[in-house]
């Protein structure tokens, strides 16, 4: 998932990082369901254990092998049959953690019982010896947010910091601002398909305000990133693997479009422009949608793994897209209502299937905190009730433009809180 | 390297877009030509740098990666001050920045074997501390008021040197003491001690180890067990004792490799440790019922004919118990376990599970798995039931009952007399037994202590036995790690008690604040110390020493004094006891200076080297060995700081000797044990004659914290506040940072269905009482700690007061502390840990606010009537914190704990003993005096 190629495999095997290349999106540590990875707060960048490499370059055991005064810790090469490990393989009974995400690991674990490899049956708190008050690193300013959806009834006595949250508000801020930037033009599509009277003058009054929130949305990735200054790494060391690196390039797409819109706009014809806004509308849905597919790279959240993420955020490009275009363009969109409020019965169902999740455990888990837990508040009362229901049924009674603009910040309230809790809440079920 | 960069990259890093890297993938894109030849075949790999390269050892630095940077390093071997086990360490000296970058293990260790704990490599915090003390440095107010000076060496080593040449010249010896903590070296201040003929060495043994001392002393002389784990077949452990004991690496090692051949493991603990979650058996017995269990056991090994005949009828001493029942009849072996029999006869499965709150049913099952080991039975007791209650002697001393019974004293796989493992230095000067006796040390009522009672120091000061006029507190932190920390406080305050304090330590502590000077001394790397332990079967010794000045030395740039090569101006005691001797004898006058001078330049100051080379050629073997490298022994020492003097130390009491020497056993005269009948001591005559009838042999003692006596629905426990933690060094973690990440809390332990019943749960905040006041904690609700007893771990805590210097500001909390009436205390915390900006960018990624709370000072001192162990176990009333507690509250009122030592002191039964002796002759105690000191009223 790395987009830069700063984390990789070494031919030994051994996967090793390189941080003048990172940039520090922080996609690793969504990535590795082992938590392996995290942001060293004196570089910037991400850093892992990489089997002291340094050692083994110099012909030297790793050094917890060598300092372990147990003997716990066995090293070596799997493949010799001779070494000590693969007769250990051969002859004990080992574990994997988390087997189900098939990284196919090597570090293996013998005698291990369930509560020590899935983290989810621990509470994630203070432990015996050590308490955390604020979070490490990025989140050094911040709160801890402990994990107490105890499936079992084991007691977590010792573990590192929390890292906290590593993708925060700013990517919030990414999903929405995209999401206007896209469904700008795919309202502006709607409408020049279905032959209403848009003019060029509003065409480019929306390609500019779509380019203004897609440069917004590239500004929020920059910012997010630890290492900031090196936000052009993701551009020419791509990694084309790597949604992050993928989804660079379509913003790029989408922005180039969106400009030779608006030089149509400026000096060309209508028709021109309109013919271009329709050209524009698959990249604007593919800026819309790609971000489903970055979260569900993040193999270390089983919940941002749902097909469903393609439709909410497409639904919310087209619902944030038609409530930003009603303050840009003069003539009513009264008929468009009910193919909109189609929409928004859509998004609810999408909304109620997504945060559903799945039978993987940990997304039922982080479904459980949304659903009945922590956050049900948050999401039956603003996402459902003030997002969805509200709006749609005071649209549905009453067209007047101050019910309008009412229920315009009651949907923005719901999406915002939805792709909030979309984010935030999955980041919570503790890694290791 | 073939170059795999994207176009993209590659075109836009020629247009200077991004940054070039000339890198993918970590490999150079330039063939990386110039990399360090590996050490091994690919597929093997090496634990260690070959010794060949420690002189210039080239790595790659980690921190560099991927690039590969090349470090050179100079890798020095010392040893690790960090607990008493001294392993091997290897320091990486950094040739580029000449300072020390990190630690290891050192592979030419016996005892470690390139192995540490989390306190070893901790060091290299210790060293670069930013808060650290580096030069001498006076109170210039009140002591205790914080008002601190930096002042020379020199004006500090003429003070306190003619300071104590004054003393000593006007015969007043007994006012001069010097009080350690942690040791860490062989025999070296027994010899500065008897130079200057002071009876002046205080410890902190009566607050760690007196009870299970005492216990193996009243057995067989030596003090300490020595189990060898790796031969045993069935290893018993009297404690958490993995982390709870010392030498948790070594030990920890091999109990791990019996296990994985095959041995089983029982712990024997009120609290599932880290240790008893990795035995066979958990035993939680409520504290200081341990001796009902082991006397159980032992009757059941007697009754199913599970003992070692041959070892019980050649080595214990039945025919003076025999002989002491009925004089007149001649002593049968038959008879002695008949009559054994019969003395524990009560001690039935049942009897003893009900005492202990353990299942019966396991009773028997151990018994017979100790039986079967045999002679392969090891078992240790330290610290835990010996140290915590009243009669806690006595469980140690009914532990050892065991490995007698079935033959398992100083076999292999058995438990051997510490002795056996020591290596004791021959000096190429040793001064005469000095010709005191120290009533501050050795009181008249504990003629059995093992040994100082340095526990009840503030209160016998406060009677008027004595004062004290210069009072060395080294790596010693009573104020904060004894019980009653503020009668500690009292008596350093009180110039008249305590003329002048000076504080050894390389970081301040809360005695330290209470110190007229404050000097520098080094850590494990800045110092030279000898060091020897019982920690596996075997004889080694180790050399603890200042590694950049052996950095300079192998440079060609050697320095004359371990403080020049040092951080700041950090001495090292060895040095500092010379040029201080020398201060206080200028002239010679004395007949002190004489054992300070060189040996081989008359008149000149003795240097380290001279000093440790007289001792390591006298090491068996040593000057062999090290003359196959061509090396002068010392040298050979500084190279690879460890040696092994004997493989195997077995079966030491069977040694034959001359008929004068020892005992005859099988038609051979032998060694034996150092006992008055040579033999194990069932019996004790000690016992009799010193006037304790009832103990003459091992027996059950109920504890001061007796379960039965408590009501758990009242909040009524005992408080099992003894037990550390293995990443944790007693009171000097506060300067590691590494160590105070891992741990920087103490709640209170309770089991959920103590906690159900108050009503509280995991970090409620309780108060807890004990006899002289109260601390407020929070609790950790745990299925590891046995219904009815409740515990806290005793490292985390540590505090300064806002006139004191910022120290430990990883771990240290700053209060408040008032006086409200004479006696009466009470502390609340100011501030918890906080960031703060340092040198080390690492103070400012603090993520823990809570540092613990001080729980020892609010202990009253249990000083036990025999061994004079401090009893730690408190009998406490828990309840919920009130409206106005706050966490880390505190209140004491040391009247009271003054009035609870004047209890306990009438418990005992003082000198003189026979003889009108003050000690028996054949006990041990550091620093002996002259024979003639030991009776009462002798004209010396």
């Amino acid at each position: 998932m790395c987009p830069v190629t700063a984390l990789y495999k070494r031919e030994d095997g051994i996967v090793d990082f390189d941080n003048d290349r990172c940039i520090g999106c922080k996609s690793c540590t969504q990535a590795c369901p082992y938590d392996a990875l995290y942001i060293d707060p004196v570089s910037n960048t991400a850093a892992k254990c990489n089997y002291c490499s340094h050692r083994i370059d110099n012909g030297l055991l790793p050094s917890c092998v060598v300092a372990c005064p147990e003997q716990a810790i066995i090293a070596g090469d799997v493949l010799n049959k001779n070494s000590k490990i693969a007769q250990l393989l051969s002859s004990q009974k080992v574990r994997v953690r988390k087997p189900e995400k098939g990284t196919a690991p090597n570090l293996f674990y013998i005698d291990a019982k369930a509560e020590s490899l899935e983290p989810t049956l621990t509470n994630k708190q203070n432990y015996v010896w050590s308490s955390q008050d604020s979070g490490v690193g990025l989140n050094k300013n911040k709160k801890i947010e402990p994990f107490e959806n105890n499936l079992g009834k084991a007691k977590r006595t010792y573990d590192v910091p929390d890292k906290g949250i590593m993708w925060g508000n700013e990517v919030v801020g990414y999903l929405l601002t995209k999401a206007i930037a896209a469904g700008l033009v795919l309202i502006m599509t709607g409408l020049v398909l279905s032959g209403a009277a848009i003019k060029i003058q509003e065409i480019l009054y929306c390609s500019i305000i779509s380019l203004v929130f897609i440069a917004l949305t590239g500004g929020l990735l920059v910012k997010d990133l630890t290492q900031p200054k090196r936000f052009l790494y993701i551009i020419f060391r791509p990694q084309f693997k790597s949604w992050l690196a993928r989804g660079t390039y379509i913003i790029i797409g989408f922005s180039i479009a969106l400009l030779i819109l608006i030089f149509v706009c400026l000096f060309g014809n209508e028709s021109t422009a309109k013919n271009i806004v329709i050209l524009t509308s698959p990249i604007a849905i593919i800026t819309a949608i790609y971000t489903a597919f970055l979260f569900a790279q993040a193999k270390g959240r089983a919940f941002w793994n749902n097909k469903m993420s393609i439709f909410f955020m497409l639904l919310h490009a087209v619902i944030l897209g038609s409530i930003v275009i009603a303050f840009i363009i003069s003539f009513n969109l009264k008929q468009e209502y009910n193919i909109l409020e189609w929409m928004h019965g859509l998004n609810l169902i999408v909304t109620l299937w997504l945060f559903k999740g799945s039978k993987v455990l940990e997304s039922k888990i982080v479904s459980d905190m949304i659903l009945k837990g922590k956050y049900k508040f948050h999401f039956w009362g603003l996402v459902i009730l003030v997002g969805n229901i509200l709006p749609v049924l005071l649209l549905h009674f009453c067209r007047a433009n101050s019910i309008t603009n009412f229920a315009s910040i009651f949907i923005l309230t719901g999406i915002c809180i939805s792709n909030y809790l979309f984010i935030k809440v999955p980041q919570l079920i503790p890694l290791s | 390297m073939e170059d795999k960069r994207s176009f993209i990259e590659k075109a836009a890093e020629s247009l200077g877009f991004i940054k070039k890297l000339d890198r993918f993938k970590g490999e150079s894109l330039a063939e990386f030509t110039d990399g360090i030849p590996k050490l091994t075949e690919p597929g093997d790999l090496a634990n260690f740098p070959p010794p060949e390269q420690w002189n210039n050892w080239i790595e790659y630095d980690a921190t560099e990666l991927p690039n590969k940077i090349k470090k050179t390093y100079s890798i020095i071997p010392t040893t690790c001050f960090n607990c008493e086990a001294a392993c091997g360490l290897l320091a990486y000296v950094d040739k580029e920045k000449q300072s020390i970058r990190k630690f290891e293990g050192n592979p030419y260790h016996p005892a470690s074997r390139g192995k540490t704990c989390a306190k070893g490599p901790a060091t290299i915090n210790q060293i670069n501390d930013s808060d650290r003390i580096l030069y001498p440095m006076k109170q210039v107010g009140k002591r205790g008021e914080g008002k601190w000076e930096r002042v020379s060496w020199d004006e500090a080593l003429e003070d306190i040197g003619s300071r104590i040449g004054k003393a000593i010249r006007e015969k007043r010896n007994n006012e001069i003491a010097y009080h350690v903590g942690r040791p860490g070296n062989e025999g070296y201040m027994n010899r500065v001690l008897n130079a200057w003929g002071v009876d002046g060495h205080n410890s902190h043994t009566n607050i760690c180890s007196a009870g299970a001392r005492f216990g193996y002393s009243i057995w067989h002389g030596s003090d300490r067990p020595s189990p060898d784990y790796a031969n045993a077949k069935f290893i018993l452990l009297m404690s958490a004792h993995l982390e709870a004991g010392h030498y948790f690496n070594p030990h920890s090692q091999r109990i791990i490799e019996a296990k994985l051949k095959g041995a089983k493991l029982c712990v024997i603990d009120p609290r599932l440790s880290n240790t008893a979650a990795r035995a066979d058996y958990w035993l939680p017995t409520f504290p200081g019922t341990e001796a009902a269990l082991f006397l159980a056991l032992a009757k059941i090994i007697l009754d199913e004919n599970l003992y070692n005949r041959e070892f019980l009828e050649n080595w214990v001493n039945w025919q003076d118990y025999l002989k002491n029942k009925n004089p007149n009849v001649v002593p049968l072996f038959i008879d002695f376990i008949a009559a054994i029999k019969e003395e524990y006869k009560s001690y039935t499965p049942e009897f003893a599970a009900a005492e202990c709150g353990i299942d019966a049913a396991i009773i028997p099952e151990i018994a017979r798995e100790i039986g079967k080991a045999g002679t392969q039975f090891a078992c240790h007791s330290w610290r835990s039931a010996a140290s915590g209650n009243l009669g806690g002697w006595q469980t140690t001393r009914s532990l050892h009952f065991l490995s007698v019974l079935v033959g398992a004293v100083g076999t292999e796989g058995g438990t051997l007399p510490n002795d056996w493992n020591k290596f004791k230095p021959t000096f190429h000067d040793t001064p005469p037994a000095h010709k005191h006796w120290n009533e501050l040390h050795y009181p008249d009522e504990y003629p059995l202590a093992h040994y100082e009672m340095s526990n009840i120091l503030p209160y016998m000061l406060k009677e008027g036995r004595g004062k004290l006029d210069v009072y060395f507190t080294r790596v010693f932190n009573p104020v904060w790690t004894y019980p009653d920390g503020f009668s500690w406080m009292e008596m350093l305050q009180d110039t008249n008690k305590v003329g002048l304090h000076i504080a050894l330590t390389p970081t301040w502590s809360e005695t330290a604040f209470f110190a007229d000077y404050v000097l520098p001394m080094g850590h494990a790397s800045e110092r030279h110390d000898l060091n020897s332990y019982e920690t596996h079967q075997a004889m080694w010794i180790a050399f603890r020493q200042p590694i950049m000045r052996e950095y300079l030395r192998r440079e060609g740039k050697e320095v004359k004094l371990t403080y020049e090569a040092n951080i700041g101006e950090v001495w090292e005691e060895d040095e500092f006891f010379i040029e201080l001797s020398w201060r206080i004898d200028p002239d010679g006058s004395l007949g002190i200076r004489k054992h300070f001078e060189s040996p081989h330049k008359p008149g000149e100051k003795l240097t380290v080297d001279e000093y440790y080379a007289h001792i390591f050629n006298n090491v068996p073997g040593l000057r062999e060995k090290a003359k196959q490298e061509n090396l002068s022994a010392l040298d050979f020492m500084k190279k690879y700081g460890a040696f092994e003097v004997k493989q195997t130390v077995i079966n030491q009491h069977m040694t034959e000797v001359p008929a004068d020497k020892g005992i005859e056993v099988q038609g051979k005269y032998r060694q034996g044990f150092p006992t008055p009948s040579r033999k194990q001591e069932f019996f004790s005559k000690t016992m009799l004659d010193w006037k304790w009838n009832e103990h003459t042999i091992p027996g059950y003692i109920k504890s001061h914290v007796y379960w039965k006596g408590l009501d758990n629905t009242k909040g009524e426990f005992p408080l099992v506040p003894t037990f550390r933690l293995p990443t944790m060094i007693h009171s000097r973690s506060g300067n590691a940072k590494w160590l105070v990440e891992i741990s920087n809390r103490n709640p209170i332990w309770i089991n959920t269905i103590d906690a159900d019943r108050l009503g509280i749960q995991t970090n409620d905040l309780v108060k807890i009482n004990t006899e002289i006041g109260y601390f407020v904690d929070k609790v950790w609700v745990t299925e590891s700690i046995r219904p009815g007893v409740i515990a806290c771990s005793h490292h985390l805590g540590r505090w300064r007061r806002d006139q004191d210097p910022l120290a430990n500001r990883w771990v240290m909390n700053t209060i408040n502390i008032q006086e409200k009436e004479s006696g009466k205390y009470t502390v609340n915390t100011t501030t918890q840990i906080e960031r703060y900006k340092s040198s080390d960018k690492d103070s400012e990624h603090i993520f823990w606010k809570d540092g613990g709370v001080h729980q020892n000072i609010t202990f009253p001192p249990h000083p036990d009537p025999i061994s004079g162990m401090h009893c730690w176990h408190q009998k406490v009333k828990i309840e919920k914190a009130g409206m106005n507690d706050s966490y880390g509250d505190i209140y004491v009122d040391t009247n009271k704990s003054y009035n609870i030592y004047k209890e306990w002191l009438s418990l005992t039964r003082p000198a003189p003993g026979p003889d009108n002796l003050r000690r028996p002759l054949w006990l041990n105690r550091p620093l002996k005096p002259i024979t003639e000191a030991y009776y009462k009223n002798n004209s010396i």
